[in-house]
């Protein structure tokens, strides 16, 4: 791969720190008038979500990630490893439980997910930031209680548990960010 | 839609136009003579961490770069008219790669000289033109205090920034939160350099006016070595000071370095040079007066003074929006 210079760095570019692959979220050029100039750099590694901050002398430079992010269907997972396609030309990955993380609480068959490839393989699976779920336990909703703004726990098709409000019936289709796990709306069947 | 609007308000437009006439008229109340240096020089390559922006003409041919500081056609200046009180330049610097919330590859520069003046006496006008800049905004003087590098180091830092070894200063930066990729790449001064940019110049109080003195002989350049006492013993350093506002470098000054044979010394290590070096080598042999300089960040002033925190506020355009 190519190398980056501190003078290309930018927010969003993808390269590889202490072995992993990361992303670079903010970068602050440093520098006294007649002194040295730095790059101080947020990243995040891609792998396992951290955040770092690393200092780099200017002119240094820094091995470029073979990093793709793909939009893919997720097909299946038999619990140990998550299934998923590209629906234009049908390839095929296969995501491990490091990879996938907490995702697989969101996760639906068929459903359209993010999904970050280093090497070719993936290192995270991201659910769509909006998903329609099934409820399929929860406890017997109060009619007619739209306005007291009391919640309760419900368990969705996926394994997701969300808050809801008190009139949510198990078998009714909610909609969920799963961005921070909250309950959105109804979905009227 | 593409942003076509400048990075200033229009109150900030009138602000800027209000600094830079109360900075030159200010020096000229002093006897100071506005010089216009040439931006477009051959080459002047003599700042170890300053980078030139070249310049190329339609054809591809070199002609030379954008000056970076007017100090070398300022002094052969001096060199030729000695008998001048003071010279001052207001105008635009050019860095390669200098680019951020605090920095922009061209920026507004106020540099001046005074003949016959010490330290003490440019860092008195650099605060004068300071007060002065916010007299003329409605403000009030700003409190100022007077610190020394060696003391600023052993207070956020408890180290001796003129003895402690890469290893300990390493062990600093780390130890405050710092994370260096290439530890190999470092030597001293940029570790100092480092240490001074994320763990001291943060904690510099944010209405103040600091005035750093007492920089290593290392970080010279173009300044005279002056002794001054640290922690009980005498301390060879640079003759050079720095205001800060809040923590943001507004100013630069040395006392000048008149002696040739030790200002070519220190050019040898610089990679270019040819007839930019050659010419100011012989003025400074025909002699540079005793004098002292100070270049001033017009834009950084402007920052501090109206609290913005992004350069691209106070300039018409940064080089975001070219």
């Amino acid at each position: 791969m190519a190398n980056y210079s501190t003078n290309e760095f930018r927010s969003g570019l993808k390269v590889m720190l202490d072995g992993d692959p990361a992303t670079i979220v903010e970068n602050e050029f440093v520098k006294p008038g007649k002194g040295q100039a730095f790059s101080r750099v947020k990243l995040k590694n891609l792998k396992t979500g951290k955040t770092i901050e690393r200092t780099f002398k200017s002119g240094d430079s820094i091995e470029a990630a073979d990093v793709l992010e793909v939009e893919m269907q997720y097909l299946f997972s038999d619990g140990e490893e998550w299934h998923f396609m590209d629906p234009e030309n049908f390839e095929q990955v296969v995501a491990t439980r490091e990879a996938v993380g907490d995702s697989d609480q969101w996760l639906k068959e068929q459903d359209m997910c993010q999904i970050i490839l280093f090497n070719g393989n993936p290192i995270q699976v991201l659910p769509p930031n909006h998903v329609e779920l099934k409820v399929v336990e929860t406890d017997p909703g109060i009619r007619g209680d739209t306005a007291t703004g009391g919640t309760k726990p419900a368990t969705l098709e996926t394994g997701a548990v969300v808050k809801v409000p008190l009139f949510i019936e198990e078998g009714e289709v909610l909609r969920c960010d799963t961005r921070t796990g909250e309950y959105l709306s109804r979905v009227k069947g | 839609m593409a942003d076509w609007r400048p990075g200033t308000s229009g109150d900030m437009l009138a602000t800027r136009a209000r600094i830079r006439r109360v900075l030159r008229e200010t020096l000229e109340r002093r006897g100071s003579l506005e010089v216009d240096p040439p931006a477009l020089i051959r080459s002047g390559d003599f700042e170890p961490h300053i980078a030139l922006l070249r310049v190329v003409a339609a054809d591809g041919a070199p002609n030379g770069a954008l000056h970076s500081s007017p100090e070398l056609m300022m002094k052969r200046l001096l060199c030729a008219e000695p008998q001048l009180p003071g010279i001052h330049a207001l105008g635009p610097v050019f860095r390669a790669g200098e680019s951020g919330r605090r920095h922009n590859p061209e920026f507004t520069m106020l540099e001046w000289y005074e003949t016959g003046a010490d330290l003490d006496a440019v860092i008195a006008t650099t605060l004068e033109l300071i007060q002065q800049a916010r007299h003329a905004l409605g403000l009030t003087p700003a409190p100022v205090a007077h610190r020394d590098y060696g003391r600023l180091f052993r207070e956020w830092l408890g180290l001796d920034p003129y003895r402690a070894d890469t290893a300990m200063l390493a062990r600093m930066a780390h130890l405050s939160g710092v994370s260096v990729h290439d530890v190999a790449g470092m030597d001293r001064d940029d570790w100092l350099d480092l240490l001074m940019s994320t763990a001291i110049e943060p904690h510099l109080p944010a209405d103040e006016l600091t005035v750093v003195r007492g920089y290593p002989a290392s970080q010279a350049a173009m300044a005279r070595l002056e002794t001054r006492i640290f922690e009980g013993r005498e301390e060879t350093v640079a003759a050079r000071f720095e205001v800060y506002g809040g923590g943001l470098e507004l100013a630069n000054g040395y006392h000048e370095l008149t002696d040739a044979t030790e200002q070519a010394r220190r050019l040898e290590t610089a990679e270019a040079g040819g007839s930019t070096r050659q010419r100011f080598l012989e003025a400074m042999t025909h002699g540079l007066p005793d004098c002292s300089g100070v270049a001033l960040g017009v834009d950084r002033l402007l920052m501090w003074l109206t609290g913005e925190d992004d350069i691209d506020a106070v300039l018409p355009f940064s080089d975001r929006r070219l």
